[in-house]
């Protein structure tokens, strides 16, 4: 490792939501690192703990969540000391985010330009005339047509597609180093999907920003990150350069995930997507009991055996998964079965490894 | 635009949800989980208890006039002291509650029960019935209530009960506007559409299959329209224009103690206390019978 | 905006038409007519004033007519003339016209200032000490009648602590006019009280709904100082329902102004309604309550537009 700290660094990142039912552990020791410049997926199943993780970084958890242990760093500086002068310091200027859903992540009662010039407000020293052309100038630049003209409409007068490229000209008028996405295309059709994901990827080159990439479709991110890691339960159960976790997924769930996504640039699936069975598991522990010890996934998971049902693996690198460990799976027997995945089969051409 | 807009946040105290029918056994333990509401219900009983049977077990009448205690500080003879004749404050305010406590709720039943069928005609018949009677519902609340009453109450004489009709036609719109929406939520309910398939008459269907339904919000709505007679009737008596002297009520009994304010504060003081208690314990039951009435309110 | 406004006006017409039928109805109905309720005075002024008044409500006409020729004659101002005075009504009532507006304006301007700083610290520090505080006195301020409340503040602050005066206005000769602020400060405070206490519980309730909302958190995530996210973001979102239960609520504005003058013998159309009462002097009744509700019809107008500002959704509707 080199003398300078990555951009972004959680360490044991652990969130828990205490409710009168029980403790729900939402983050169960998360870590991962992002360096400048560099995108990462963070790729799980709704209540997987990846809008929470995002959120506990931007240190907006809803009440009653807290962190109760893990730290977060940006360039070396741990986030948890802030005050709220320091907050303001970080969020918008050094990490923004673009939230889900566009028709509620913008105010309805202001103009859209004003919500782009409040950051430029924020955390530069553009004031009026100068900000509004700014705020045009970052419009235009993520397709707003005409967005001059448009600065003083409203929310409800763009459609759903439009709205979310405007809610990612006010997250990028800070120009941030980081830019956290938390699924911003889950509520779009799939056409307007896809431009929104080639719009954030021109715009990270271009402005070299690091990207947090948050989905529950590993297809999404397939194209667009150096590097994924898998969120089930709480916790990562695989992390890898993103071509090798797509060539030789290692563990049961992201092989699972894969297998229940469609090809990504081939003809429509002929067969059935694989389903993945049964239910992610309750993270709420109830008062006076235990967390289970056991791998999270064996009640899901075709090839468990007793070991997994005792204690749960932690996470480490594969077998033959590159010199530097760069590739790491929480799995006591990473790629069981392996050969009779097609889709590892089928990639191994173009396979780095 | 082709996408739908949330609309805006209501505050969550407005009233009105459709509601299934409660069942007794169920409402009276809902009801018991809110101890405000039941200590409310028990100052509303032993106030009313004490008015009703309160003036029988004093030794004084109300309009004893004893001119050897005139403006008598509250004593064992005298637990609320006397008035400016002399006359006893506890028998004249258990006498008055009376009257306050028979208007209002006089005065509350005829509202709900005018505002019930105009809501309920209203959200049923639709259309130009319901344009009609919602206009005429916004006429009616554009008018300053309480200078309509007082004129009102001169045509008629203000007697407690022409005190309490007027009142109660003139607090409908409420329960109206509250009772037109319930109906208008329930209208195409399968119950009501099996009803009408069967050919029930429309009265019928309205009054056996809707309004049952829409008993909640009634109910929540005559509670507080209670506490809202009762101080309309207090202060227009407190204004001379309401029950008239010697009858005594809280209101005329407060026009009276303005003129020895300072020498007398007790005549100020206890008569609105008597006035606070009861509206307090109206406002409280009617937000215990909100959350009890509403399936949807919340569960502790 | 432009015809979001035109629409609301024409609104306005016919609301404003069915409460000069209700009012003209409440004349006829006095007992034996506006004819009666002449004679009711008891005082049978000089027999010119009655043939004017007969001329003038052409009694021997059809109700109809009798109706059109009064909204006409309303509308160019022409009120009647007062049985106690036999003064012009409109006259009698612009003169006391600015003391209730300073009064009514005062009270409303406290109300609204109040519970929007009550409303938004409460939703801000839900269950603190100062919310429950500030739920404790809603309860007392819904509850509690205005004229009692009146007659409270009288005696604690007028005859005990002997801060403020106990009535009228300062001005000279207990004219209308401006009052001095010193008598301003008790009948304001409690025209005021109770809608403080009930926008603040509304406001409040609005307010925590929108703070939940996404784009509050959207916009503490651009580092937004925190009070631009509950001011600039919340409030403004937050009013919208709250400005329509303020618009229905100031109907109720005018009878409170009623009983505050009278006890604070403030020199306004109020208490003039209650001597006017006391003398059946029905023409100046009648046209108090038609000026009372043409200010609510447009207060509830202003209170439209206000609503159509906030919320650009409604106005593009």
């Amino acid at each position: 490792m080199s003398g300078t700290p990555p951009l972004l660094e959680v360490r044991d990142l652990t969130v828990r939501f205490p409710t009168r039912s029980g403790v729900v552990h939402a983050v169960d020791g998360v870590s991962f690192g992002l360096q400048a410049g560099e995108s990462l997926g963070l790729v799980g199943e709704s209540g997987a703990g990846k809008s929470v993780t995002a959120l506990a970084i931007l240190g907006l958890l809803p009440a009653p969540g807290r962190v109760v242990d893990g730290s977060v760093r940006l360039r070396g500086r741990d986030l948890a000391g802030l005050d709220a002068r320091g907050w303001r310091g970080v969020r918008g200027r050094e990490i923004a985010m673009v939230f889900q859903d566009p028709a509620t992540s913008l105010n309805p009662v202001l103009p859209v330009g004003r919500q782009v010039t409040e950051v430029l407000e924020a955390h530069t020293s553009l004031r009026g005339r100068v900000a509004r052309a700014e705020a045009e100038r970052l419009l235009a630049r993520v397709g707003i047509p005409d967005a001059g003209r448009r600065l003083d409409d409203h929310p409800h007068q763009f459609s759903g597609g439009q709205r979310q490229r405007i809610h990612l000209a006010a997250a990028l008028a800070g120009r941030p180093a980081l830019l956290i996405a938390d699924e911003p295309t889950t509520a779009l059709d799939v056409t307007v999907q896809a431009q929104i994901v080639a719009l954030v990827r021109e715009l990270r080159r271009e402005m070299g920003m690091a990207v947090l990439w948050i989905t529950h479709d590993l297809a999404l991110v397939a194209g667009v990150v150096d590097r994924v890691a898998v969120l089930y339960a709480g916790r990562i159960v695989e992390e890898a350069p993103a071509a090798a976790l797509f060539a030789r997924p290692a563990h049961p769930y992201t092989r699972a995930l894969l297998a229940s996504m469609p090809a990504l640039d081939g003809p429509e699936p002929s067969g059935r997507l694989a389903a993945i069975e049964g239910r992610p598991p309750d993270l709420l522990v109830p008062p006076e009991s235990d967390p289970p010890a056991h791998c999270a996934f064996a009640p899901r998971c075709p090839h468990a055996a007793d070991l997994c049902w005792v204690e749960a693996p932690p996470l480490q690198p594969v077998p033959g998964g590159g010199e530097d460990g760069a590739h790491r799976a929480a799995c006591w027997f990473p790629r069981s079965g392996d050969g009779a995945d097609p889709e590892g089969d089928a990639d191994a051409g173009e396979d780095p490894w | 635009m082709p996408e739908s807009y949330p609309p805006a946040p209501a505050p969550r105290t407005l009233r009105g949800s459709p509601a299934p029918a409660p069942r007794p056994a169920r409402f009276g333990s809902r009801l018991g989980r809110h101890p405000v509401a039941l200590a409310a219900l028990a100052v509303l009983a032993g106030l009313t208890a004490a008015c009703v049977f309160g003036p029988w077990l004093l030794p004084l009448p109300p309009d004893q006039v004893q001119l050897d205690a005139i403006r008598a500080a509250p004593s064992w003879a005298h637990p609320l002291g006397t008035d400016d004749l002399g006359r006893d404050i506890l028998a004249r305010l258990l006498h008055g509650g009376r009257y306050s406590i028979l208007i209002g709720v006089l005065a509350a039943l005829l509202g709900t029960g005018i505002g019930t069928l105009v809501g309920g005609v209203a959200g049923y018949a639709g259309g130009r019935v319901d344009g009609a009677l919602m206009r005429a519902t916004d006429v009616a609340y554009a008018i300053p209530a309480l200078p309509l009453l007082i004129v009102l109450a001169s045509f008629t004489g203000a007697s407690p009960a022409s005190l309490a009709v007027i009142i109660g036609l003139l607090s409908w719109m409420t329960t109206a506007r509250v009772v037109r929406g319930e109906v208008l939520a329930l209208r195409e309910a399968p119950f009501v559409l099996a009803a009408r398939g069967l050919g029930a008459r429309p009265a019928r269907v309205l009054g056996r299959h809707i309004l049952p339904n829409a008993l909640g919000p009634i109910v929540v709505g005559g509670t507080l329209a209670v506490g809202n007679a009762i101080v309309v009737e207090s202060s227009m008596s407190f204004l001379g224009l309401g029950v008239q002297p010697p009858t005594p009520t809280w209101g005329n009994m407060l026009m009276d103690a303005q003129a020895s304010m300072a020498a007398a504060p007790w005549l100020t003081i206890f008569p609105g206390v008597a006035i606070l208690l009861v509206v307090l314990a109206v406002n409280f039951l009617g937000d215990g019978l909100q959350d009890a009435l509403d399936p949807r309110g919340r569960v502790r | 905006m432009a015809a979001f406004t035109l629409r609301r006006l024409l609104q306005a017409i016919p609301l404003t038409l069915g409460i000069t039928v209700v009012l003209f109805a409440v004349l006829h109905l006095a007992p034996g007519g506006p004819e009666g309720a002449l004679m009711a005075t008891g005082r049978f002024p000089d027999p010119e004033v009655v043939e004017a008044y007969r001329q003038r409500l052409g009694v021997d006409r059809p109700v109809p007519e009798q109706y059109v020729r009064w909204l006409v004659a309303a509308a160019r101002g022409d009120l009647g003339v007062s049985y106690s005075t036999a003064r012009p009504v409109s006259e009698m009532i612009l003169e006391r016209l600015p003391a209730t507006l300073q009064l009514m304006g005062s009270a409303f301007l406290l109300a609204a200032v109040l519970a929007f700083l009550v409303g938004t610290l409460s939703a801000v520090r839900p269950f603190s000490w100062f919310d429950h505080l500030g739920t404790g006195l809603s309860f007392l301020g819904i509850a509690m009648p205005v004229f009692w409340f009146a007659l409270l503040l009288q005696l604690l602050f007028g005859v005990w602590l002997g801060w403020l005066p106990l009535s009228g206005t300062g001005a000279a000769g207990g004219a209308s006019g401006w009052a001095r602020p010193a008598h301003l400060v008790l009948p304001a405070a409690v025209l005021s009280f109770r809608y403080v206490a009930a926008w603040s519980r509304y406001l409040r309730a609005s307010l925590m709904a929108v703070l939940g909302q996404d784009y509050i958190r959207a916009a503490r995530a651009k580092g937004l100082p925190e009070w631009r996210v509950v001011v600039g973001h919340g409030l403004r979102n937050a009013l919208i329902p709250v400005v329509s239960v303020m618009a229905l609520h100031l109907a109720t504005l005018f009878g409170g102004a009623v009983i505050t003058e009278t006890v604070f013998a403030w020199p306004g159309i109020g208490r003039m309604f209650v001597t006017a009462m006391m003398a059946r002097d029905y023409p100046l009744l009648m046209g108090i309550l038609l000026l009372g509700s043409v200010m609510v019809v447009l207060f509830n107008l202003l209170a439209d537009l206000l609503y159509g500002w906030l919320d650009p959704r409604i106005r593009h509707a």
